[in-house]
C-alpha cells in the first residue's frame, strides 16, 4: 500500500550518466532479462514465494467476500427482515461472526505475505549487492577504463533500487491484481453475464487509453532523460572546473549555457508529468462511466423482467465494478515502471556477465621457501624471507623456482583497445635487482609497460616472463605481491 | 529553510495556487458521485423507475466529466508548478555557486554539489508535486466524506469516529518509529555507496595491493548492516496495511449490523447503506495517503536542508561598492605589504605569514621552495581567489579589493595547478580566454605556449574535439593549452602555478623564451619546484614554511641562500626522481 523508502533518494535521476537514453519499450532482450530475474528469485525463494502466492489468493478472496457481502446483507437479511413484523437479528449476528473470522484470516495472510516479501526482496538485494561487488573486484582494469565511474556507481544505487521495487512491489502487486481481476470477474459472471460483457468492453477502452497515454508520456520521458543527462553532464563538468571558471570570469557564460539546458529539462519534464497526470483522473472517471452504464442497463434488464437480476444483484455488481477496474488500471499503469526496473536489472546483469580477469591457466603461486645450500628449494609454512615460485605440474608434483625478480619482454604487442596498439613488439631483458629506467616523450607508453608487468592488462601478442615464467601462468594476487 | 526554498516558486506561483483549487473541485465531484449512485439505486433500481436512472445517471456522468476535466487541469498545473519549482531551484543554486569564492568552493565537494543539484532537487520536485496534489486531496476527501456520512446518518458516523481514532493513533506511532529507522537506513546507504565509490575510483590501488578480499569483507559488512536496518524499517512499515484492513473490516461489520437495524426500521435506505460502504474506503484511503505524505515529507527534509545550505551560502569575496571601484589596472606591478593568510577563518594556522614583496611590471619572477611552503597560496592571493587575512595585496599600485573582480581577473591571468579543460573543440577552450579571439590570435597564443606543434599534427587542428577533462590529450599537452588559454586574455600579470611540470625540460625552456620575448610587457610569475624552470628569472623568491627566506637572481642565491643551494645540488646531481 505504502510506497516509500529510498527509492526516492537513490532512485533519483542524479546518478545516470550523461546522455543515456532510457528506452521504455519491451524488447526481446528485456523479456529475457525479466525471465532471468524471475528465475533467479524463484530459485532462491521457492517456498517463501509459494506461501506468498497462497496468501495473496486468500487475501484477494476475503477482500472479495467483504465486497460481495453487501448483496447477502440486503437480499438475504434486510429485505426479508423488512417484511417481518417482529424481525429477529440473531441469524445476521451469526453470519457477521463468520464473516469476521474469514476477514481475520485475510488480514493474517496479508501480514504474513508482506513479512515474507520483505525477506525475499531484501535478501535478494543483499545477494545482488554482494555478488555485484565481488564480481566487480575481479573485473579487469579495461572494464573500468571503458566506462564512467558515475555509471558503475549508478548500477549499485539506482539500478539495484529499481530491482527492490520490482521484486517487493511491482511483481507481487501485478500477481495480486491478476488474482483479484480473475476472482472479481468470475463473481461478476455469476451475477450477470450481460453486465460483465459491458464492463469488459468498457475496461478495454480504459486499458487502451492508458496505453496510449503511456506511450506519449514514454516519448516525453525519453526526452526528459536525455535533457537530464545533458544537464547533469554540464553541471558536473562546470563544477569540476569551477576554479577555472572563476579565474576566467566565465560565470555569466556558464549561467547562460546552464539556463538553456535547464529550461529544456523543465519543458520536457513538465510534458512528461502532465501526460502522466492525466491517466489517474481519466481512469477513475471511466470507472464511474461504467458504473452508470451498468446501473442503467441492469435496471432496464431487471425492469424488463429478467428474473435472474434482483435488486441486490445489481447493487453488488455495482460495488464489484471498482474492484475490477482498479487492478486493471493499476496493472496498465505499472507496465512502465516494470519496464524500467527490467532495464535496471539488465544493467546489473550486464556487469555480472562481464568476464573477470581469468586465473584459469594459472598454475604458479608464490610461496615462502627455504633454499638449502645445494640449491634445492623446499616450501615452508613460515615467513622465511625467501620466496619461490611453486609450479603445479598437474600430476601432483610441484616444481620450485627461486623468486629473483627478472622481467623479460619478448615481442610484446599491446593496445588498450585492440584496434589501436600502443606498444609494437617490445623486447626487453632485465636482470634481478637491476634498476631500470623507462624514458620517453609524453604518450610514448612508459606507464603502459609497468601496467603490463603486473598484468593490469593482458597483452595481445608476445610474452612477458617473470623469472622465466610467463606471467599468464602466475596467480594475479601472487604476481602483484 | 522553507522560506528560502518556497521563494524559488517564482513565476510558477499561479500554477502552484491553481493546483489545489482544481484538486478541490475534483475531490468534491468525487465525493458527490457515491451520493448520486445512492439515488440511482434507491429511486431508480429499487423504485423501478427508468426515468430516475437516466436522470441521475446523466447527472453522475456530468459530475464525472467535470471531475475528469478538473483532474486533468490539476495534473497539468501541478506538473507545471513542480517542474518549474525544480528548475528554479537548480538555477538559483547554479547562480549562487557561480558567485562562490574559492573558500566557499572548498567547503562543498564537487560531487556533493552535483548531488544537490540533481538527486536532491528531483526529490523535492516529487515531494512538491505530492504536496500540491495529495495534501489537498486527502484531507478534503476525509472531511467531505465524513460530512457526507453525517448527512446520510449521524448515528452511523460514530463508527467512523471510533475507527479514525484507532487508526490515526496507531499510524502515528508506527510512522514515528518508521521514519526514525529509515533515516538510519539512509546513513547505511551512504556507507555502502562510499565503499563502492572508493573501489571504483581506486581499483588500480586495490588490485596492485591485492586487497580484493579485504574490500569484499568491508563491503559485506556495510551491506549486512543495511540489510538488518532495512528489514526492521520495512517490517514496521508492513504493519500499516493489515492495520488498515483490520479497521476497514471492523467498519464493514459494524455498518452491516447497525445499518441492518436502521434499514429494517426504515431510518435509512439500502442505497444509503451502500454509499456508506463506499465512504468507508474513501476515508481510510485518505488517511493512509496522509500518513504517506507525512513520511515522504520527512524523508525529503534532508534534501531540502542540503539544497538550502547551498542557497544560503554567501560568497565571502565580493565586488567593491560601485562608487569606490577602480575601473582599470594601471600596470603589471605586484606588491605584498605584510601579508598573512590562513585557510581557516579562525586564522590559527597561517599558510603564509608576513610577506613583503615588490615585483616590477613586466618582470619574470620565479617562486620556489619545498612542497607546502605556501608558493601557490602566494600566487592565488594576487588574483584575489582568496582574501588576505592580514595585510594588503596590490596590483598596479591599488589594493586588489578595490577592483571589480572581473577587471582584476581579466588583468591577472592564472594557470592553476589543477587545471581543467572542458569538452568542446580546442578553439572553444581557448576562447575561454577571450570570446572574440580570432583563429589567428589563438594560433599565436599556441605558438608562444609551444602547443602549435601537436595541434598541427591533429587531423582537425584547432577544431579537434576534446573529451571532458581533455582525457584524449597527454598531461603536457593539456598544460600547454592551458597556458595558451591564459595568454589570450592579454593579461597584465600571468601566473603559472606549476604549469609546465608535465612538459619536458626543452619544451619548458622554449615556452619561457617565447614568454620573455613575445609578451615582454606582461609580468610573469612562475611557481615551480624545478629550478631549471626559473633559472633565468629576473628575480627568484625562495620560500619555506610560509615565509620568504631569500630573494635574488640564480647566481646571487647560490651565494646567499643555503636552502637554494641545497635544492640546486639535489636537482642537478642527485638521483633522478621516480615519477
Amino acid at each position: 500500500m505504502m510506497n516509500m523508502g529510498p527509492g526516492g533518494r537513490g532512485g533519483g535521476p542524479g546518478g545516470r550518466g550523461a546522455g543515456r537514453h532510457q528506452r521504455v519499450k519491451l524488447t526481446a532482450g528485456s523479456k529475457k532479462t525479466a525471465w532471468r530475474l524471475i528465475k533467479l528469485v524463484l530459485s532462491q525463494y521457492k517456498w517463501s514465494l509459494l506461501v506468498v502466492a497462497l496468501c495473496i489468493i486468500v487475501t484477494s478472496v476475503t477482500t472479495l467476500t467483504s465486497t460481495l457481502f453487501t448483496r447477502t446483507l440486503i437480499d438475504e437479511y434486510i429485505m426479508p427482515l423488512q417484511s417481518q413484523t417482529n424481525p429477529s437479528f440473531t441469524p445476521l449476528a451469526f453470519t457477521l461472526f463468520k464473516l469476521a473470522a474469514v476477514l481475520l484470516v485475510g488480514v493474517g495472510c496479508a501480514y504474513l505475505n508482506s513479512m515474507l516479501m520483505i525477506n525475499v526482496s531484501q535478501g535478494m538485494l543483499r545477494r545482488m549487492r554482494l555478488q555485484l561487488f565481488e564480481h566487480m573486484e575481479k573485473l579487469p582494469l579495461s572494464f573500468f577504463d571503458s566506462r564512467a565511474h558515475g555509471d558503475v556507481m549508478s548500477v549499485f544505487t539506482n539500478d539495484v533500487d529499481t530491482l527492490r521495487q520490482a521484486i517487493s512491489q511491482s511483481l507481487p502487486n501485478a500477481f495480486s491484481s491478476l488474482i483479484t481481476i480473475a476472482a472479481t470477474l468470475s463473481s461478476m459472471l455469476v451475477l450477470s453475464w450481460q453486465l460483465t460483457l459491458l464492463t469488459i468492453a468498457m475496461t478495454a477502452l480504459m486499458v487502451f487509453i492508458t496505453r496510449w497515454l503511456g506511450n506519449i508520456s514514454a516519448r516525453h520521458f525519453t526526452a526528459q532523460q536525455a535533457s537530464l543527462g545533458a544537464m547533469n553532464g554540464y553541471v558536473e563538468e562546470i563544477l569540476t572546473g569551477l576554479k577555472v571558471v572563476k579565474t576566467f570570469n566565465h560565470e555569466r557564460r556558464a549561467i547562460e549555457e546552464f539556463e538553456e539546458l535547464n529550461e529544456a529539462l523543465r519543458t520536457s519534464a513538465c510534458k512528461a508529468n502532465q501526460v502522466g497526470n492525466i491517466v489517474m483522473p481519466v481512469n477513475g472517471n471511466i470507472s464511474n462511466l461504467i458504473y452508470v452504464l451498468c446501473a442503467a442497463v441492469g435496471a432496464m434488464l431487471a425492469l424488463g423482467g429478467d428474473s435472474a437480476l434482483t435488486v441486490g444483484t445489481i447493487v453488488s455488481f455495482l460495488t464489484l465494478i471498482k474492484n475490477f477496474t482498479q487492478p486493471v488500471s493499476q496493472i496498465s499503469q505499472q507496465v512502465n515502471s516494470v519496464i524500467m526496473s527490467v532495464a535496471g536489472a539488465s544493467r546489473v546483469f550486464d556487469i555480472l556477465d562481464q568476464k573477470p580477469e581469468s586465473d584459469e591457466d594459472a598454475c604458479v603461486s608464490l610461496v615462502n621457501a627455504i633454499v638449502s645450500d645445494d640449491g634445492t628449494i623446499t616450501e615452508s609454512n613460515e615467513r622465511t624471507g625467501q620466496w619461490a615460485w611453486k609450479r603445479d605440474n598437474g600430476d601432483g608434483t610441484f616444481a620450485f623456482t627461486a623468486q629473483r625478480g627478472e622481467v623479460d619482454f619478448s615481442g610484446v604487442v599491446f593496445g588498450y583497445v585492440p584496434e589501436k596498439t600502443v606498444l609494437h613488439g617490445i623486447d626487453l631483458d632485465t636482470d634481478a635487482g637491476q634498476k631500470v629506467a623507462i624514458v620517453g616523450g609524453t604518450g610514448a607508453g612508459k606507464t603502459t609497460i609497468t601496467n603490463l608487468i603486473n598484468r593490469f592488462y593482458d597483452i595481445q601478442e608476445g610474452q612477458i616472463l617473470y623469472d622465466g615464467i610467463d606471467v599468464k601462468l602466475i596467480h594475479r594476487g601472487d604476481l602483484r605481491r | 529553510m522553507f522560506k528560502t526554498l518556497f521563494r524559488q516558486i517564482g513565476r510558477f506561483k499561479v500554477a502552484t495556487l491553481l493546483t489545489p483549487v482544481f484538486t478541490a473541485f475534483e475531490v468534491v465531484m468525487g465525493v458527490l458521485i457515491p451520493y448520486v449512485t445512492a439515488w440511482i439505486i434507491d429511486r431508480g433500481v429499487l423504485g423501478h423507475d427508468m426515468g430516475a436512472i437516466y436522470r441521475y445517471g446523466g447527472l453522475m456522468l456530468l459530475l464525472a466529466a467535470v471531475s475528469t476535466l478538473m483532474g486533468i487541469l490539476a495534473g497539468r498545473f501541478s506538473a507545471l508548478a513542480s517542474t518549474g519549482f525544480a528548475s528554479n531551484l537548480r538555477e538559483a543554486m547554479f547562480q549562487n555557486i557561480q558567485t562562490f569564492s574559492f573558500t566557499n568552493i572548498d567547503k562543498f565537494s564537487t560531487s556533493g554539489l552535483v548531488t544537490r543539484m540533481t538527486t536532491d532537487v528531483s526529490n523535492l520536485q516529487n515531494a512538491f508535486q505530492m504536496l500540491l496534489r495529495i495534501s489537498v486531496r486527502a484531507p478534503l476527501n476525509l472531511i467531505t466524506s465524513v460530512l457526507m456520512c453525517l448527512f446520510i446518518n449521524d448515528e452511523m458516523s460514530l463508527i467512523f469516529v471510533v475507527a479514525l481514532v484507532i487508526l490515526g493513533v496507531s499510524l502515528f506511532f508506527i510512522i514515528r518509529k518508521t521514519v526514525k529507522v529509515f533515516s538510519q537506513v539512509f546513513e547505511r546507504y551512504d556507507d555502502v555507496n562510499r565503499v563502492v565509490q572508493e573501489n571504483v575510483a581506486a581499483i588500480r590501488v586495490v588490485k596492485a595491493f591485492v586487497r580484493e578480499e579485504h574490500e569484499n569483507r568491508k563491503f559485506a559488512h556495510a551491506v549486512e548492516k543495511l540489510f538488518g536496518l532495512f528489514v526492521r524499517a520495512e517490517r514496521l512499515q508492513a504493519l500499516n496495511h493489515p492495520l488498515m484492513m483490520l479497521v476497514v473490516y471492523g467498519c464493514i461489520i459494524a455498518i452491516s449490523w447497525f445499518g441492518a437495524h436502521l434499514v429494517v426500521s426504515d431510518k435509512m435506505s439500502p442505497g444509503e447503506l451502500t454509499s456508506l460502504f463506499a465512504y468507508v474506503m474513501t476515508i481510510m484511503m485518505s488517511l493512509m495517503m496522509l500518513s504517506m505524505i507525512f513520511v515522504q515529507l520527512t524523508m525529503s527534509a534532508a534534501s531540502a536542508r542540503r539544497i538550502s545550505e547551498v542557497l544560503d551560502e554567501r560568497a565571502d569575496i565580493t565586488d567593491p561598492a560601485e562608487n569606490e571601484a577602480v575601473p582599470e589596472v594601471a600596470d603589471g606591478s605586484v606588491d605584498f605589504d605584510d601579508v598573512s593568510f590562513s585557510y581557516n577563518k579562525e586564522g590559527t594556522e597561517m599558510a603564509i605569514s608576513h610577506i613583503n614583496l615588490h615585483i616590477d611590471s613586466g618582470a619574470m619572477v620565479g617562486v620556489m621552495g619545498p612542497t607546502g611552503c605556501g608558493k601557490s597560496t602566494l600566487a592565488t592571493l594576487i588574483a584575489r581567489l582568496y582574501d588576505a587575512t592580514q595585510g594588503t595585496v596590490r596590483v598596479g599600485g591599488e589594493d586588489v579589493r578595490r577592483y571589480p573582480l572581473e577587471t582584476l581577473r581579466d588583468a591577472v591571468s592564472m594557470v592553476l595547478q589543477k587545471n581543467v579543460l572542458f569538452s568542446g573543440t580546442i578553439l572553444d577552450n581557448l576562447r575561454w580566454g577571450r570570446d572574440d579571439a580570432t583563429r589567428e590570435e589563438c594560433m599565436r597564443a599556441c605558438d608562444i605556449a609551444c602547443a602549435t606543434e601537436f595541434i598541427d599534427q591533429m587531423d582537425e587542428g584547432l577544431d579537434t574535439h576534446l573529451e571532458q577533462g581533455a582525457t584524449n590529450l597527454s598531461g603536457g599537452q593539456r598544460q600547454r593549452l592551458c597556458i595558451a588559454r591564459a595568454l589570450l586574455k592579454h593579461p597584465r600579470v600571468l601566473i603559472l602555478d606549476d604549469s609546465t611540470s608535465a612538459c619536458d625540460t626543452a619544451t619548458d625552456a622554449a615556452i619561457r623564451r617565447a614568454l620573455a620575448t613575445e609578451v615582454s610587457d606582461v609580468t610573469k610569475i612562475i611557481v615551480s619546484q624545478r629550478i631549471s624552470s626559473i633559472i633565468d628569472a629576473d628575480m627568484i623568491v625562495v620560500m619555506e614554511s610560509g615565509r620568504i627566506v631569500a630573494t635574488g637572481t640564480h647566481n646571487e642565491l647560490l651565494e646567499s641562500s643555503p636552502l637554494y643551494c641545497e635544492i640546486w645540488e639535489m636537482q642537478t646531481q642527485g638521483d633522478p626522481d621516480f615519477d
